[in-house]
């Protein structure tokens, strides 16, 4: 083995992994502090493997790789076991970032590969434990998970339920699309999501979704220090929350499909907020001209919307930025030939793309 | 060029392994490598089909008008995978049933066809024979290789034998039941190999 | 001849698939019977498997002669298509051959029922292609007991008379699980279950006007 590599220094990488403390203060709130070990377990593995990897190539290590596990860790549901949450970790940085080169030439979020990665591995896992909030003071604070709970909180042991039933796969997005059930737009907003409701005479438990994703509201917050900042690009979020806004408006209310819900829950349920925030500014993966920057984020966001109600699952946020992530260099490449009607000579465009930041 | 016979072996089994090197034969890896016991037909049908077919063609590439070789090729190679199909069918119906629609897709497997074109064309019946016996082994080596870890990974068995004490600690990897999991392991199989086993080419 | 000639390439040609024609068609003669043999076999022994019909002996005659002497086969015409349909001559109970649409290709199987066609006895499986380790797994023995003896609710809308997969009664008498990770195949196969099983019900009470009188009548919906 080489001595082993340094750092690179990355201000930028280090904003964002400031921005996601607030999210996960607000997770382990709302989860417990089982929350902290999913994210201490994500970050040691992605470092061993960019770590390992680093060394091999003889290149440095970067900050970018506690960024990526910080949010494929956040992007988990409460209850992931441990060892899935290292898997998608390792594959990650692995298949995402050190097969294609390292820092700055990987094609996808690697964050998001981790994630589709378990999600498609281990489905029962990731699509079906979700579990309700903890509300009040101290909240998680003073639990490590609700499923380590010994009593169920008093709303869930009334209806006559137990812990075990608080596992639940009914999330806010899943209770609308299979039973029909709307979850107040203010519970979405604020995060404290979980209570009962009735489907055909059975009682259920309404989960919350993924750890970073619950509160609109703090990641309303650190968005906010990520534009003020200019760590993050502003049209990329905006641009993804608009294709949203807009593609749930045009298909529920022009082509009149009522299995998309309407726009106020669109955009405060599932990952939608999260991901325009998170995932898809990442610079690496985005594409580089601002008119194609637009266009991405517009894509992103109908695509999260078509996958809401098109696809086999409820929620698509994932998917839609990677399909995104495919199409990103050929924006570029095509907004560049557009602005230059001529056909310019042979390589300059190639260069073009590879040279901007 | 003339090559001796450990050569043709060593390049096809080594280090102009179908698979890695001449990224030929992909698609059977997806579809066949979840089940060993599967992989292990295909693999059989696979150097059956390629050793006999380049001897075939070798033997006949003297009379072969350069204009249709090509077709003479095809038909001589989908002779062969019928031939494979039929014998299975008959003898082993049972194994038939699990691996029926992937035997028929040997003809689609590009190893066949490339080394037709490539070696058995222009080289000495013998010399093709051996030639399509290493390209043969060399891509059933990766296959099996990848679905040694597949199936055990995706079904917690080997050969169809549950792994000891499965319930305890295993946990099904789904992706590796599916094609996405052959993608995975063939683009580490392949990463691996070209990085530390063979020589790159300098060009 | 010269090799370039049209001749020579037109008589080379016709030589190669002559020959390579023969000996395709020639090994295929050779194995017809092999074919029929063992399809009639599988199928034989699928049926002794879901009538669960004790066989003395693995042979294939084995396997017929049991089928003789236990069941009646007659093939049954109705609205265009000819039924399988199977009988126990001791107990009654009476199956067909059902095929629909799964995940992937045609998935093809027996299903019995109790004579009065309230209850299912047993289903095999005879042909699929679904995912293997995850649709595949409708061929599993956990799978295929859950059915025996479920009742099949005739009063229930047609698309939920059997049900697999969660519902919002999860003890109900007409309910199988799912097979995790394969929720298409396990739909598509509620899906067409449900269909056959109205149409079957359509054939017996068809031919049933002379011979059946315990078939419930269809539900008013």
């Amino acid at each position: 083995m080489v001595s082993s590599p340094q750092f690179l220094k990355q201000d930028i990488m280090l904003r964002v992994l400031y921005s996601l403390v607030p999210v996960a203060a607000v997770a382990i709130y709302f989860f417990g502090w089982y929350v902290m070990s999913i994210i201490a377990v994500s970050m040691l593995f992605a470092f061993l493997a960019e770590w390992i990897m680093a060394s091999v190539r003889k290149g440095k290590i970067s900050h970018a790789c506690f960024v990526t596990a910080g949010i494929y860790a956040l992007s988990l549901p409460p209850t992931t076991p441990l060892w899935i949450v290292a898997v998608g970790a390792i594959i990650a940085i692995l298949f995402a970032k050190e097969m294609f080169g390292g820092f700055g030439k990987n094609v996808f979020n690697p964050a998001i590969v981790g994630r589709g990665f378990v999600f498609v591995c281990f489905p029962i896992e990731l699509t079906g434990q979700f579990v309700p909030v903890f509300t009040g003071f101290p909240g998680g604070f003073g639990h490590w998970s609700v499923t380590a709970l010994e009593q169920p909180a008093q709303y869930i042991a009334e209806a006559g339920l137990k812990v075990v039933d608080a596992i639940t796969s009914a999330t806010p997005m899943w209770a609308n699309r299979n039973y029909g059930y709307d979850s107040s737009i203010l519970s979405l907003f604020l995060g404290n999501i979980g209570t009962i409701f009735e489907y055909e005479g059975q009682k259920m438990v309404l989960g919350a979704g993924s750890m970073g994703e619950v509160s609109a509201l703090v990641i309303m917050f650190s968005c906010v220090y990520l534009l003020w900042t200019k760590t993050a690009n502003w049209r990329l979020t905006l641009s993804t929350l608009l294709g949203a806004l807009i593609s749930s408006l045009i298909f529920r209310y022009a082509f009149g499909i009522k299995t998309v819900p309407a726009p106020p829950f669109t955009m405060f349920s599932g990952a939608l907020f999260y991901a325009a925030v998170f995932m898809v500014t990442d610079p690496i993966s985005a594409p580089k001209a601002t008119l194609s920057q637009w266009v991405y984020g517009f894509f992103i966001g109908t695509m999260i919307v078509v996958f809401r109600f098109k696809s086999i699952f409820s929620g698509g946020a994932g998917f839609a930025i990677l399909l995104g992530n495919i199409l990103a260099p050929s924006l570029d490449l095509w907004i560049t030939r557009m602005k230059k009607p001529q056909l310019p000579e042979k390589g300059t465009i190639s260069e073009k793309v590879t040279e901007s930041p | 060029m003339a090559y001796t016979p450990k050569q043709v072996f060593l390049n096809g089994i080594w280090q102009d392994n179908p698979i890695y090197r001449q990224v030929l034969g992909i698609c059977s890896t997806l579809a066949v490598t979840n089940l060993l016991a599967n992989t292990l037909f295909m693999c059989f049908g696979l150097i059956f089909t390629t050793a006999l077919s380049n001897l075939t063609i070798s033997l006949l590439r003297d009379y072969t008008p350069k204009r249709i070789r090509m077709i003479i090729q095809v038909l001589i190679i989908a002779c062969y995978v019928m031939m494979v199909d039929i014998f299975i069918k008959a003898l082993a119906p049972d194994i038939h049933r699990f691996i029926g629609p992937y035997v028929g897709l040997i003809i689609t497997n590009c190893i066949i066809m490339g080394r037709a074109e490539a070696f058995a064309s222009q080289n000495k019946p013998l010399l093709s024979l051996f030639d399509g016996i290493a390209s043969g082994v060399g891509y059933s080596l990766v296959l099996i290789f990848i679905a040694s870890i597949r199936e055990p990974l995706g079904f917690g068995s080997i050969l169809g034998i549950t792994l000891p004490a499965r319930d305890l600690w295993w946990h099904s990897w789904i992706i590796m039941v599916m094609p996405p999991g052959a993608f995975f392991m063939l683009g580490m199989f392949t990463w691996f190999a070209r990085r530390w086993l063979t020589k790159e080419v300098k060009r | 001849m010269k090799k370039t000639s049209p001749a020579y390439i037109l008589g080379f040609m016709i030589i190669i698939c002559t020959v390579f024609g023969t000996a395709i068609s020639s090994v295929h003669y050779a194995t017809l019977n092999m074919l029929i043999k063992n399809e009639k076999l599988h199928k034989n022994r699928s049926i002794c498997r879901v009538f669960n019909l004790s066989v003395t002996g693995a042979s294939a005659d084995a396997f017929q002669k049991a089928i003789d002497d236990n069941i009646s086969h007659e093939q049954v015409t109705y609205e265009g298509r000819t039924w399988e349909v199977y009988k126990q001559k001791e107990t009654g109970n009476i199956g067909f051959v059902f095929s629909g649409t799964g995940f992937w290709d045609r998935i093809s199987g027996i299903i019995i029922l109790s004579a009065d066609l309230s209850k299912i006895v047993n289903i095999q499986f005879l042909d699929q292609k679904e995912t293997p380790g995850l649709g595949a797994r409708i061929e599993e023995g956990w799978f295929i007991d859950q059915f025996k003896g479920i009742s099949i609710a005739w009063d229930q809308p047609a698309d939920k008379r059997i049900i697999v997969g969660p519902a919002p009664i999860p003890s109900a008498k007409n309910r199988v699980d799912a097979i995790t990770g394969a929720t298409q195949t396990s739909l598509a196969l509620m899906k067409f279950l449900n269909s056959e099983l109205e149409a079957f019900r359509a054939v017996i009470k068809e031919r049933g006007e002379k011979k059946m009188s315990e078939v419930p009548s269809p539900s008013l919906e």
